[in-house]
Order: C-alpha cells, then sequence, then structure tokens
C-alpha cells in the first residue's frame, strides 16, 4: 500500500502536508500524482495548483450556521437585481448562474441574456436584457485572483 | 461537535487524510458530507484561471504565467461571460433562421480556450465538409468580461481513462 499522506518535508516540495492520489506514494510521486500540496509558489515543470477550487456561500457559513450555497433572484425583462454572497473571496469572484426557466428572444432581436456586473465584496448587478422575466440561480466561486491571466 | 478531521483509516474510504464538512461526523457521514476526500483520485485544484476583458476569435494560452506544464489532457475548464443566453437571427431575406440554445461556447485544448459559435445559417451553400458547426464567434456573440479556472480534472474524449485519473 502506498503511503498517501505526508505532514512533513518532503524530498520536492519542504515542509508541508501532502496527499496523493490512491496507488501513488506521497513522498517521491511526481506532483501531478498529488492531490493536495500546501506548497506555494511554484513555476515551471514544478508548479501544482493555484488553489482550490470552492464554492462562497450566499448566506450562512459563519459560527454555527450553516452555508447556503446558492440563491435564485427573479429579474423582470430588462431590469436588475442584486443578489448578495458572504464576503469570504472580497471581489475575487466568478458568478455563474443558470435560468431556472428558459427565455426565448423577441422578434426581431438576436441575442438575450443575462450577466453580472459590478462585482463587490457582498453582492453583484444582474441584468436581464431579454424581453421576459427569469429566474437565475446563482452560484458564487472562489476566482482566487483577479489577474488577467493567473 | 462532531468530529471533522480526520488522518487515518476510515471505515469507506480506507487509510488517507478526510475533512467533513460543518455539522457531518468524518468517521462515518455519507462521502457527499466530505469536503475533502483522499480515496478520489481527483480532486478540484485550480490549475491556472483569468479575468479578461474580452477575447476575440483568437486562441488564449492559459499556461503563460508562470511557464506552467501542460498537463498532458484536455482539463475541465468552468467559465463565465458576459452573454450567457441564447442567440436567434434570421436572415435578411428571411429565408433562413440561426438559433443557438446558448451564446457563450469556448473551445478548449490542452494548453488553449478560444471563443466559438454553435452552429451556423444552413442555406443552399453550407459545406459540411468546411468545419461551419463550430466556427469562430458572429458579430453579436462577442465573448466579454470572460471569467474562467482550468481545473485539474481531465474532461475530453481518450482523456478520461485510468492513464490521466490514477
Amino acid at each position: 500500500m502506498a503511503n498517501r499522506v505526508l505532514a512533513g518535508n518532503r524530498a520536492s516540495g519542504g515542509y508541508g502536508l501532502y496527499v496523493s492520489r490512491p496507488g501513488n506514494n506521497v513522498l517521491d510521486c511526481a506532483n501531478d500524482k498529488l492531490m493536495f500540496n500546501t506548497n506555494s509558489g511554484e513555476s515551471g515543470t514544478s508548479f501544482f495548483s493555484a488553489g482550490h477550487f470552492q464554492a462562497v456561500p450566499s448566506a450562512g457559513g459563519t459560527g454555527g450556521t450553516a452555508p447556503t450555497i446558492f440563491s435564485s433572484t427573479v429579474v423582470a425583462a430588462g431590469s436588475t437585481a442584486s443578489p448578495s454572497y458572504r464576503n469570504f473571496a472580497s471581489n475575487k469572484l466568478m458568478l455563474w448562474g443558470a435560468p431556472i426557466t428558459g427565455f426565448t428572444v423577441s422578434s426581431g432581436a438576436v441575442a438575450a441574456f443575462f450577466t453580472y456586473s459590478s462585482i463587490g465584496t457582498t453582492s453583484v448587478t444582474l441584468s436581464n436584457t431579454s424581453n421576459a422575466s427569469i429566474t437565475v440561480k446563482n452560484l458564487s466561486f472562489n476566482l482566487l485572483d483577479t489577474s488577467a491571466l493567473f | 461537535m462532531a468530529n471533522r478531521v480526520l488522518m487515518g483509516n476510515r471505515s469507506t474510504g480506507g487509510y488517507g487524510l478526510y475533512v467533513s464538512k460543518s455539522g457531518s461526523n468524518v468517521l462515518n457521514c455519507d462521502r457527499k458530507e466530505l469536503l475533502f476526500d483522499a480515496s478520489q483520485s481527483r480532486a478540484g485544484e485550480v490549475y491556472a484561471g483569468g479575468s479578461l476583458n474580452s477575447l476575440g476569435n483568437t486562441t488564449q494560452n492559459f499556461l503563460s504565467t508562470g511557464s506552467k506544464s501542460n498537463l498532458g489532457y484536455i482539463p475541465l475548464v468552468i467559465s463565465t461571460e458576459d452573454r450567457r443566453g441564447e442567440y436567434d437571427e434570421t436572415s435578411g431575406s428571411g429565408e433562413e433562421q440561426l438559433y443557438s440554445s446558448r451564446i457563450d461556447v469556448l473551445e478548449f485544448t490542452s494548453s488553449t480556450i478560444q471563443p466559438k459559435s454553435l452552429g451556423f445559417f444552413a442555406g443552399q451553400d453550407f459545406d459540411f465538409s468546411d468545419d461551419q458547426i463550430i466556427d469562430t464567434r458572429l458579430s453579436g456573440q462577442s465573448c466579454t468580461n470572460l471569467k474562467f479556472m482550468v481545473l485539474k480534472i481531465p474532461l475530453a474524449y481518450g482523456y478520461m481513462t485510468n492513464t490521466y485519473f490514477t
């Protein structure tokens, strides 16, 4: 059975917490065979990850209150709304929404869509450019970085 | 307070590192209640990402920052952009109509992303051999305010095998 978890000094990476994928020896496997690595600042062939993919709760998630992961927002045709979320990632957020009910483009229009803008630490502007009211299920993810590329 | 962290032998999963969600006992909770589960082959590590004001009909290399190595497979990419919705256009003569249920289509390789349009007017001159089904973004479908994250999870034909998951 392979060593899977290392809390200590890894030959490649130094001190930290490491977890390898099943069947791989955490002590000396290639970086790609690790599923968790606390090391940071790597580059080139040593690069492991930019962070962990994580959802930002729309509510709760503090103290003894369980997090609520998504919210649903009704947006009237041609209007805006302001769904909110917890300040867990400042404005480093990727807002992902899905229309719960489909909406149809109007005659003569070429596109109908909804979009997020003015991303703040606790809320965002959700705009509906279609000719019908829609209900959008909002999910927020920690984008980790706001650089053009990271 | 529930046990939240286990470094050891879990009854379901075996030896490894496990972290449960708040209120769930890491020793015996359902796997869906685990935040981290070392018994799984792949987890949600973000390898690269970005926030681009716009991306034209060109490829964007997502490995350039830090000169990251190619993962060796086409990864799962989660993305959002302004145009999340559908598209409907009728040709000038009214004889053809193009409808697409979503605009935010991107094409991925192991190192790049590129905006694409899904579908094309199927007139009498349509050339099935000329790759017109998935083509460059049509006017009115430009990709703006693109945010994306590249996950270390293979998601493409030929890559979803033991070779890439173990």
